[in-house]
């Protein structure tokens, strides 16, 4: 914990980011078209402290919440870099898959829209499945997990 | 003390002496009515009422308008009003509380002052305290009234809105307080006048009074809509709440029914959620849904204070063990609750009206209450409704023996002996009424009146028929029902042949309430209209009443206590010392009460002002309405200027101001060196501008449609920011516990904040229907020209 206690915000966010094994944590922020209450921020908040920590120089992806509409399915995750720049992505391929591993669906998302992920920060995005991108005769409520798709060129 | 008791009852003695000279003159007047032909009879109805319309006292014509309504019951019901009833009749009739025992026949003494006071022609209403008993009322007393020329209504929920309106139409209208309570808010949320359901509140008898004024005093009646999109976060926080564990992470004041976290709780929040401080300014929302959360995991029973049916919470009224129809908690605990249950989370609302029911029942012209036990409460009746509460003396003298309680060190000793008594009088052949207070008290017992093979009923959150049909049961030979608090079941329990000869009904109490008043009703089952009949309470130190009692005096009284083998408190004082626990209780919840009521009252008057501007445009001939949006707009602009000529005395800004009239006026085309030199002035300036207006606005002015339009425009926009008013003012009344306030009076803090509120209310009420309706002209004024333009 910091020193200063709980109300000097500065030095406590400085310290919640770098923890002593090298692993780092990122700070949640919002794109700039999203319009959310209050209660769905701390909604993301909540999701977000439980992340684990990322190592140096990562991008990351993690799924929070799967919704059902009609045969497609929306996925929300976090994106998250501990990257020292903010960093910007354009086109990249997502992949649904279960616990063992198993391929549910496959989609290329441009995320141009998204813009720039600052340095050391996590942001909520949604990424809608169509009923044609699915590899699997269904979608489990639990277990599935988000991941990239990393091509080798 | 002394002197102050004696003048009490002197002064009920007086007036009973009083009273009893007018029940004698209605005696005098039998003989006179009974030769009256039933047409005759009917036809009083105008007699009476054009005596009243030559400005005669309603005191003058009262006596007689009783024995007219006796006459008609005798005939009608072949009931005869007694002698007390009369009296009783008397005491409502004058704006009091008539405190009559149960089983004295309440229901016909309403026909009396309902008679006389519906001869005013503006409506009386009865309430009743559940809708199966207006219903029964109406059809059963109904009668009378309506052999006499009257007419009768029922108003009860589900109805729809020309129902409703005919029902408020009748002279004598029945339903429940919640009903009236919920038309009035209603009524103040309509578009057009015809669309209101009630027509004033002129004369109102309440059955079940101290259930409805004092009982009911923390539940507000609320309208709400819109949805919110707090489900998960509910889900999130009850989750939570689950892992955390008392003393640790919260602790508990009985006493007030909360719960706090202690830093440890706060921190695991904070962590969870990764923020800096629960209690900052920021972290508001989150802060009030963690509470809630907390509330509903710590205070909240299920069982106790709700229960779960068809995957929904329902409420269980505290003090009569009914689940109450279409309420839900408010302010977000319903939905913490939900998610602590496991439920679908339903839409949390915001307020769009919202009246206390005592609050309701202060718009009366005048009112009058029944009730079997006013007197405990007789001081609070009086201070803050100023209705006087007289005992009507029973027809019958009351044989039935109450005994003294009986204290148990522990719950299961109290079980033990209830179960041992039960078994005895059963045996006997007498009916037994155990009164519990939750039912999950009534299921404990139950249990183990089954293992002891004792047949019994239990009457919980049942439908309101079926609960009349079991109570009147229960003075059957051998049976025995566990019953769920008694108070306001207005149905009387009768007994069966060859009862009276056993001893009549017992009745055991086993817990005592926190109110007196409810002990006296559960009593008051037995014993009716002179039958024999006997009462104990058999209770524990465990029961809940002394968690509320302070811990560590009940701790030494705990120390010294002296039991017997089976775990009785024979000593020391055991009857002083739950009657000592009970009156501080009492105490408690009366000075929350005033509480309450005195952070009510500056939202009570706010709202009758705002109801009065509504119910002002509401009965505007649509001709007029553009006479009254102008009104509004000066205000608007006057405001403006004044506060612009105070803010820039120094040093003048005239850009700002210029700025902010734009928005309201059509074309300013001012610079700010047009008002450089006519300080002071620019009011007068400002309001030649608007002649403009007027020019434009007179064009509608026949225009029925247009102002009709108008009318629900500026209804909107009241609307909205009271609605908005509404949940700002629930936060201050929030806050006024949370601060210090040194020296201070909170009230008069409150009522500060509060009124400055309301006048920032009033401000942007003017400037949005100002602004917008500006908008909407200048939009038109494009469309306009745009569409002309392609005429050409």
């Amino acid at each position: 914990m910091s020193l200063f206690g709980k109300r000097d915000n500065a030095a406590s966010d400085v310290t919640k980011l770098a923890n002593h094994d090298d692993t780092l944590h990122t700070v949640l922020m919002f794109h700039k078209g999203w319009d959310i209450s209050k209660q769905e921020e701390y909604v993301y908040k909540f999701h977000h402290q439980r992340l684990p920590a990322l190592k140096p120089n990562q991008i990351s992806i993690s799924g929070i919440k799967l919704t059902r509409v009609e045969d497609d399915v929306i996925i929300e995750a976090f994106l998250r870099s501990s990257i020292e720049k903010a960093v910007s992505f354009d086109i990249v391929d997502l992949l649904l898959v279960d616990g063992d591993g198993k391929f549910l669906a496959k989609k290329t998302f441009d995320l141009t829209e998204l813009g720039e992920i600052p340095a050391l920060s996590c942001m909520p995005w949604r990424f809608l499945f169509e009923e044609g991108d699915m590899l699997a005769e269904s979608i489990p409520d639990e277990g599935w997990k988000i991941a990239f798709e990393w091509k080798r060129k | 003390m002394l002197s102050s008791m004696k003048k009490f009852f002197k002064e009920g003695s007086k007036d009973l002496k009083r009273i009893y000279k007018l029940v004698e003159e209605v005696n005098r007047l039998e003989g006179k009515y009974e030769k009256y032909s039933d047409l005759e009879l009917s036809a009083m109805k105008d007699r009476f009422k054009s005596i009243l319309d030559a400005g005669d006292n309603i005191l003058d014509i009262q006596a007689e308008a009783f024995a007219v309504v006796r006459e008609a019951s005798k005939r009608v019901l072949n009931l005869r009003h007694h002698d007390v009833q009369l009296a009783g009749g008397f005491v409502l009739s004058e704006g009091g509380i008539a405190e009559m025992n149960t089983g004295e026949g309440k229901t016909l003494v309403s026909t009396l002052p309902s008679y006389l006071h519906a001869l005013f022609g503006n409506g009386v209403h009865i309430i009743t305290a559940n809708e199966y008993l207006a219903k029964r009322d109406k059809e059963l007393m109904g009668q009378i009234l309506e052999f006499l020329g009257l007419t009768v209504g029922l108003n009860i929920s589900q109805m729809g809105p020309s129902a409703k309106r005919e029902a408020y139409a009748a002279d004598i209208t029945y339903g429940t307080a919640t009903e009236f309570g919920f038309d009035y808010l209603r009524d103040n949320l309509v578009y057009r006048r015809e669309d209101k359901v009630q027509r004033g509140h002129r004369f109102a008898i309440v059955d079940e009074v101290d259930s409805i004024l004092i009982d009911e005093a923390r539940t507000p009646l609320i309208i709400a809509g819109r949805a919110n999109d707090g489900t998960e976060l509910h889900q999130i926080t009850a989750q939570i709440m689950k892992t955390f564990i008392e003393k640790e992470d919260y602790e508990i004041s009985i006493e007030s029914r909360s719960a706090f976290f202690t830093d440890q709780g706060a921190s695991k929040i904070e962590e969870a959620f990764g923020i800096d401080n629960l209690y900052g300014m920021e972290h508001q929302e989150l802060l009030h849904n963690v509470t809630q959360a907390l509330k509903a995991r710590a205070i909240m029973k299920l069982d106790v204070d709700y229960i779960v049916t068809d995957g929904k919470i329902a409420i269980i009224d505290k003090f009569t063990g009914r689940v109450m129809e279409g309420r839900s908690f408010s302010d977000g605990l319903h939905q913490a609750i939900e998610a602590k249950e496991g439920l679908e989370i339903s839409e949390e609302n915001e307020t769009q009206a919202m009246i206390s029911v005592q609050n309701y029942f202060r718009l009366y012209h005048s009112m009058s209450g029944m009730t079997g036990s006013a007197i405990p409460s007789k001081s609070e009746f009086q201070e803050i409704y100023q209705l006087p509460v007289i005992e009507i003396p029973t027809n019958e003298p009351i044989i039935r023996v109450d005994e003294v309680d009986l204290l148990y060190k522990d719950e299961t000793c109290k079980i033990n002996k209830i179960i041992t008594e039960v078994k005895r009088i059963h045996d006997e052949g007498r009916p037994i009424l155990i009164g519990t207070t939750s039912i999950e008290q009534s299921e404990k017992i139950s249990v183990q009146l089954d293992n002891r093979k004792i047949k019994h009923q239990i009457l919980n959150a049942k439908t309101e028929e079926d609960e009349a049909e079991i109570i009147a049961n229960a003075g059957q030979k051998k049976q025995v029902m566990l019953a769920t608090n008694m108070a306001g079941r207005g149905t009387d329990i009768l007994l069966g042949n060859d009862v009276k000869e056993l001893g009549g009904l017992h009745i055991i109490g086993t817990e005592r309430h926190e109110s007196r008043r409810i002990d006296m009703q559960l009593r008051g089952r037995s014993g009716r209209q002179g039958d024999p009949g006997s009462t104990q309470f058999i209770i524990s130190l465990e029961d809940d009443l002394f968690h509320y009692y302070d811990e560590e005096e009940l701790g030494r009284y705990i120390k010294k206590i002296k039991t017997d083998e089976n775990g009785l408190v024979l000593g020391p004082a055991p009857d002083k010392f739950v009657k000592m626990v009970q009156d501080s209780v009492e105490q408690m919840h009366q000075s929350s009460r005033y509480h309450i009521l005195k952070l009510e009252h500056a939202l009570n008057e706010q709202s009758k002002i705002i109801y009065a501007m509504r119910d002002r445009i509401l009965d505007m001939e649509p001709e007029r309405m553009s006479a009254i949006l102008l009104d509004c707009i000066v205000k608007y602009i006057t405001r403006l200027t004044v506060k612009y000529d105070r803010e820039h005395i120094a040093e003048p800004d005239s850009s700002a101001l210029i700025e902010e009239l734009t928005f309201v006026l059509l074309s300013l085309g001012w610079q700010e060196s047009d008002l450089k030199d006519i300080e002071g002035q620019i009011e007068g300036r400002v309001l030649e501008a608007l002649g403009e207006w007027e020019s434009r606005l007179v064009i509608f002015q026949d225009d029925a449609e247009w102002g009709n339009q108008l009318r629900a425009f500026m209804l909107q926009h009241i609307d909205t920011n009271w609605m908005n008013h509404l949940d700002e003012m629930n936060s201050l009344k929030e806050g006024i516990g949370l601060s210090e306030y040194g020296q201070q009076d909170p009230y008069a803090l409150f009522e500060k904040a509060a009124l400055s509120q309301f006048n920032l209310l009033l401000s942007k009420i003017e400037a949005e229907i100002s602004i917008r309706f500006m908008e909407y002209m200048k939009s038109n004024q494009q469309d306009a020209a745009s569409f002309e333009g392609e005429e050409r």
